[in-house]
């Protein structure tokens, strides 16, 4: 229990900060399923739980969006080895009882794999388990045996090596972190934190809870500063974070901030203070750099069926989420031509569930770093990719390259 | 200090906008006598048009302002005037759930907006720098402070020196002085209600850069003013924007401090909340009440189908609720939510229908427990029915906690007070580990792992069942609540607390066991709906979802239990058969429409005669005698058996040297008289003489500056009011305190009955067999003797005042009262009924051997029924002796009697002076 919780707690630390894509719950909100399979083979039944309405409905959705763009992309090319895709997309609106109930359906509806995009997916948590249905995990999922991730693991242990690996590379050594008081997921991570960051030879001099609606963070920025914060973690929604930025930049306090790429929205690229010196990690590969070939071809993708969630974010680039979701689609399309190449019958969740452990060193063309689950382990990741602001514009670190714990 | 000194600046420029905030919100509360709890939604709504003008019609700043807040604003002004004027004489209920229902309806505008995302927009004030104790002031931050204190200190000039603004000051005390003055008062509240209005505007402007531009976060952030308008005490300008910057201040060395001391992490946004806690338990209760004026609505007694009827319905009603697992199995949960949220509703009816209190924390009661049952079962280990009997239990301190405001003050401040208190719980101690803990997905809650027979409690279906059970048992359990004495004293309290009081029962009492009951139901409400979705989490217990509960259940009309049907369909059911926030939102549109005009529903709601008509023709019940009229009653002979006989040991009232102050003035003056029993001792004067002052100090309404008041012989000087109805001493009011919901007979078996619940618990909430038939004895003679019997079944609150003023007296003759105080009694009789209850009193003293002491304005009657006379002026004493003597004496003559006085049908009632408005006070 304690280990579920301590994951889902910094997963959902995470989504407290995520970017909000505006059209794509719109677009997610209502269930559906695509067309009927016009290939000659047995559908590829697909459900997904999402929280693509309510307060983190926007962010989920447009998550969500990722995964249906991939769908429609694949059903319109034919489908994967002559199988198209069913996607039922059910909506939980956040609330566990909905989740629970959502979650059932889809299993009892038999879609082979569950897409994992819920705020409360511990919920329903046991039931997969219960039913032996595999699910790819979002970036709040709760870690089981079924329960597969194609990104780095939140709360796996990793995150905060990530922290202190990116800090390090900023050349700063006193860090600060604001957390917001409105979701209960924020304060876990905190406590954490000093003592990881200790390990690699980093101070947490500054932390303080504070409210995503206060009317101005100009004290926390000033205490920040007397306590000799060089570099700022904040944990809230974009919004806040601009807000933060712009109120200690008008102190003159411009400390360099870490923001996890999952929450980065363009808006960010030209508020005070972030427009430079403004790093985060990733899960997957970075949804702004058209030049990899898979994220072009999702971009195309998603201009195609979901532009609203591109243009919402006032950019040509959707966020990290839908990277998530569309690396989620992709490892589909790897999976299935190897478990049947007979389209006419129907693959069964335990087919599935084998397939997964015949993959290796499979980095989904590029997007996740190399996955080869074990069996009996949680088939979590533990690396990740780092980018920065520079000038108001997003930058690639590391030449695109991922990066793994110490002990990876 | 030059540690503190950068955050004192910084909380100085914020709480300038606090202040602003509060002393719009203040103007309109001192202006109208309605505090405007949807302020920030009036200020977000304005933010709603900036940003429509600004933004997305790309109008220069100035321009877009200027149409906020001149032309929008005042018009919005205009129509809360227009809702504010309908709630004149409107309960303090329904002027709480006005203006919750406006935040209802702004939230909704703005989903319907911008569903999703919110916008922002930027600061349009100069954000140029200046350097100020070591801290960058913007320019923005400047202008705002000079600009928030310089309209307080005009503000404070208005009120004070201008015509208008003391007009405005008066108006709330009197409209009627108003008019008389030669204003019209509609005029000058449409003025206060534009500035306040304006106000809000401005402040949401100043307010809004950077924040979503939604209903809730405004909303929310706007709430700072009202902890700064109870430091003002809701009443003094300068005091509220003092209020305003402390907050502000606070607000910034909490969050200074939040960096090395953790735990005060989540405070500040609940801050102005602590203050406004903090205020509401030490502010002197007769301060706060003052604005709390009575109500004048005409109060509609609920329609109560016959019994076998009721029988059938909830026999039909529990049938198909029976069947939703078998035609409805997809939405098993749906329903299942639905029958806890009919608990909900049922907790909160008994707290708002019942007995007439207000809480907005209602979810907060229910998350207690849903988080208690957690914790009990999964960390403790216990069994989940004894963890769930002990969480229901849990809420109960809590509920006693929230009743400490809810018997110093009432209405508006209560709402506040829980509101306040709901808010403290969600941001401070919600994250806590005690409680929900730092996920989203809360702490676990399990199904029982029960199975009786074929019956498993852990599955769905299974489930469901054991929920429709305790929903039945709780439907039967406060059936049999308010249908036994407790019912009967809460509805009763709900009309008018001071009668009640003054008849014998402690109220304080009476709000602990219900805020008690309550908090625990819905605490029971809250572990089942963690059970039912195996998780106890922060979603199903938001504290701005307990103003739509209030909400609901004021504005279904209809009677218990199936206004909590209704509400669990409306509010649960129907969205759940519809997908995405659509149907969500013009359900919250609804809510928020009908709870501001919940006051016109509640005056032609019910339901229709017509159809009461043919229920009970239905249901067999023979419909009710014609009342009988007053000329009939007024031949009928007046000699009735004595009921009980005085107490052996009753003497009588004494008041020894007594003298009050109001302000500077006194109002009595060492002012000392006897009442003994079986005589009935008077009491005259010109009106603010002093009389009802007296009056209230020996009821215990009133504590006398010096003086003491003796009852049969006994101190009674320090004890409360009904302490001294219970020790034998009745009265009524110059206007007429009566339970209006009730009929003739149900209010004078109160007069008897509210002494018999008394203080203990045990005896508000049951009634022996034994005393129920004592009770019904006293009423009938009470009703025999005052010719009241043929108004028996009517509802009081419908009556003329002729018939309530018998009423009220027969109340007082029901209850165990030896001595009794009349206060002008004969107000609104005609000569015919002004020579009968004069018949009734000497019956009363002379028969009965019960004291009285009447204060009365016709001289007719007083000469005809007095043996003793007490003559007051200006506070003092100036005469005692018989009718006879008085008339001889010069002193009266010139005081009070005039030439005249001797030959004058009616006391001559000079209105010298006005006696405090507020009986009670």
């Amino acid at each position: 229990m304690t280990n579920i919780r301590g994951k889902f707690c910094a997963a959902v630390a995470i989504l407290a900060m995520v970017p909000t894509l505006v059209m794509g719950a719109a677009a997610a909100s209502t269930p559906r399923s695509s067309p009927r399979a016009t290939a000659a083979g047995a559908p590829f039944k697909v459900g997904m739980v999402c929280t693509c309405s309510g307060t983190f409905g926007a962010a989920f959705g447009g998550g969500a969006a990722g995964f249906q763009a991939w769908a429609k992309t694949i059903d319109a090319s034919g489908g994967v080895g002559g199988r198209q895709i069913e996607l039922t997309v059910k909506d939980d609106a956040g609330n566990p009882g909905q989740a629970s109930t959502a979650a059932k359906s889809l299993i009892d509806d038999g879609n082979v794999v569950i897409i994992d995009m819920s705020l409360v997916s511990g919920a329903w948590n046991q039931l997969i388990q219960d039913a032996k249905v595999p699910v790819i995990a979002g970036p709040t999922a709760v870690q089981n045996p079924y329960t597969f991730w194609v990104g780095q693991t939140t709360g796996a242990g990793s995150g905060n090596e990530s922290l202190a690996k990116i800090a390090k590379s900023a050349g700063v050594k006193k860090l600060g972190q604001l957390y917001c008081a409105e979701s209960p997921s924020c304060t876990e991570g905190a406590s954490q934190l000093k003592s990881d960051m200790q390990k690699f030879g980093l101070s947490v001099v500054y932390q303080a809870e504070f409210a995503s609606n206060a009317a101005n963070y100009t004290s926390q920025c000033i205490a920040a500063q007397n306590a000799g914060v060089q570099m700022l973690l904040v944990g809230s929604q974009p919004s806040t974070i601009s807000k933060v930025a712009a109120d200690c930049s008008t102190q003159g306090f411009k400390p360099k901030y870490q923001i996890g790429v999952i929450q980065w929205s363009p808006a960010m690229l030209s508020a005070p203070g972030l427009e430079d010196g403004t790093y985060g990690a990733a899960g997957n590969y970075l949804f702004f750099d058209k030049k990899q070939p898979e994220i072009a071809r999702m971009q195309k993708a998603m201009k195609k069926y979901y532009p609203d969630v591109i243009s919402a974010d006032n950019a040509d680039t959707p966020s990290e989420l839908v990277v998530t979701m569309w690396a989620g689609g992709v490892l589909l399309e790897k999976l299935l031509p190897q478990i049947s190449s007979d389209a006419s019958k129907p693959i069964t969740r335990q087919q599935f569930y084998d397939g997964m452990y015949t993959l290796k060193n499979e980095t989904l063309n590029g997007l996740s770093s190399p996955i080869t689950y074990v069996k009996g382990s949680n088939n979590t990741l533990s690396c990740w990719f780092t980018a920065h602001f520079k000038g108001g514009k997003y930058a690639v670190d590391n030449g695109g390259k991922y990066t793994c714990p110490t002990a990876a | 200090m030059d540690e503190y000194l950068p955050f004192i600046v910084i909380g100085l420029t914020t709480g300038a906008v606090y202040g602003l905030a509060g002393l719009g919100l203040v103007l309109t509360y001192k202006t109208s006598g309605i505090f405007n709890f949807g302020f920030g939604a009036v200020a977000a709504l304005a933010a709603f048009v900036f940003y429509y003008l600004y933004v997305d019609e790309g109008m220069a700043w100035p321009l877009a302002a200027l149409i906020t807040v001149g032309v929008f604003a005042p018009a919005v002004g205009i129509a809360m005037e227009l809702m504010g004027r309908a709630l004149t004489g409107a309960s303090e209920k329904l002027k709480v759930v006005a203006t919750v229902g406006l935040i209802l309806v702004v939230i909704a505008i703005g989903q319907f907006w911008h569903e999703i995302n919110p916008p922002s927009f930027p600061h349009f004030l100069s954000q140029d720098l200046v350097r100020v104790a070591d801290v960058n002031i913007t320019y923005e931050q400047i202008i705002i402070f000079v600009f928030s204190a310089s309209v307080s200190a005009a503000l404070w000039w208005f009120f004070r020196s201008v015509r208008l603004g003391i007009v405005m000051r008066g108006l709330v005390d009197s409209r009627d002085l108003v008019a008389m003055s030669g204003d019209d008062p509609s005029r000058v509240r449409r003025w206060a209600w534009i500035i306040g209005t304006v106000f809000a505007a401005i402040a949401g402007l100043l307010l809004a850069p950077g924040h979503p531009i939604d209903g809730v976060s405004l909303t929310l952030l706007v709430f700072a003013a009202f902890g700064a308008a109870a430091i003002g005490s809701f009443d003094n300008l300068p005091l509220t924007f003092a209020g305003g910057l402390l907050i502000g201040i606070a607000t910034a060395l909490v969050d200074k401090e939040a960096g090395t001391i953790t735990w005060i992490g989540g405070i500040p946004p609940a801050l102005p909340f602590v203050f406004l806690f903090v205020v509401l338990i030490i502010t002197p209760r007769r301060r706060l009440a003052r604005r709390n004026l009575p109500s004048f609505e005409r109060v509609l007694r609920p329609y109560h189908a016959p019994l076998r009827l009721r029988l059938l319905a909830g026999a039909i009603a529990i049938t198909l609720l029976a069947l939703v697992p078998v035609v409805q199995v997809d939405r098993l949960a749906l329903w299942s939510t639905a029958l806890i949220s009919i608990i909900l509703f049922l907790s909160l009816g008994l707290l708002v229908r019942n007995s007439g209190q207000i809480s907005l924390c209602h979810l907060t009661f229910a998350a207690v427990g849903g988080v208690a049952f957690s914790h009990f079962t999964t960390d403790s280990g216990w069994p989940w029915l004894v963890a769930l009997v002990v969480a229901s239990l849990v809420a109960v301190p809590i509920g006693a906690l929230i009743a400490i405001p809810a018997v110093r003050v009432s209405g508006v401040f209560l709402a506040l007070a829980t509101l306040g208190f709901a808010i403290i719980m969600q941001y401070v101690f919600y994250g806590r580990d005690y409680m929900f803990g730092s996920t989203a997905l809360g702490v676990a809650a399990p199904r029982p792992a029960v199975s009786l027979g074929g019956w498993d409690l852990s599955s769905d279906q299974g489930f469901y069942y054991l929920l429709l059970l305790i929903t039945v048992l709780v439907v039967l359990g406060l059936t049999a609540i308010t249908s036994g004495r407790l019912g009967r004293l809460l509805q009763a309290m709900g009309d008018s607390q001071l009668a009640l009081e003054t008849k014998g029962t402690n109220s304080i009492v009476l709000k602990l066991i219900v805020f008690c009951i309550s908090a625990a139901v819905a605490s029971l409400a809250g572990a089942l709906m963690s059970m039912l979705f195996h998780y106890a989490t922060v979603f199903y217990f938001q504290p701005f979802d307990s103003i739509t509960l209030v909400v609901l259940v004021t504005i279904i009309t209809i009677g218990d239990p199936w206004y909590a049907v209704l509400g669990a369909l409306g509010r649960v059911v129907i969205g759940g058969y519809f997908q995405g926030s659509t149907v969500s939102n013009f359900l919250l549109l609804f809510f928020g429409i009908s709870g501001v005009a919940a006051v016109y529903g509640t005056r032609i709601g019910g339901m229709p005669k017509s159809l009461q008509r043919f229920l009970d023709r239905v249901g067999g019940r023979r419909p009710a005698q014609p009342g009988v009229g007053a000329s009939e009653r007024s031949d009928r002979p007046v000699s009735v058996p004595l009921v009980r006989p005085v107490s052996a040991t009753a003497t009588g009232l004494e008041i020894r040297n007594i003298s009050v102050l109001f302000g500077g003035i006194k109002a009595v003056n060492g002012v000392s008289l006897d009442a003994p029993m079986g005589r009935i001792t008077g009491l005259i004067g010109p009106n603010g003489a002093g009389k009802t002052t007296t009056f209230n100090v020996c009821s215990g309404l009133i504590k006398p500056g010096v003086g003491s008041v003796l009852l049969d012989g006994v101190d009674v000087t320090r004890e409360s009011p009904s302490r001294r109805a219970r020790r034998g001493l009745g009265r009524t009011f110059q206007r007429p305190e009566l339970f209006d919901s009730l009929t003739t007979r149900q209010n004078v078996s109160m007069g008897c009955e509210a002494s018999m619940a008394g203080a203990s618990p045990s005896a508000q909430l049951v009634s022996s067999r034994a005393g129920r038939r004592d009770i019904a004895d006293a009423a009938d003679a009470a009703l025999a003797i005052t010719g009241t019997n043929g108004i028996a079944d009517l509802q009081v609150g419908l009556l003329p005042i002729g018939q309530r003023r018998l009423v009220e007296l027969a109340t007082v003759l029901a209850g165990p009262f030896d001595l009794l105080m009349l206060d002008e009694p004969s107000s609104g009789l005609d000569g015919n009924e002004t020579q009968r209850f004069g018949e009734v009193l000497t019956t009363v003293a002379t028969q009965w051997g019960r004291g009285i002491l009447l204060v009365e304005h016709d001289m007719t009657l007083v000469r005809g029924v007095c043996d003793h006379l007490y003559v007051l002026d200006f506070g003092s004493l100036i005469f005692e002796g018989s009718p006879e003597e008085m008339l001889l004496s010069d002193e009266v003559q010139s005081a009070y009697l005039g030439s005249t006085a001797t030959t004058s049908e009616h006391g001559p009632g000079s209105p010298r002076s006005i006696e405090p408005a507020v009986q009670g006070e």
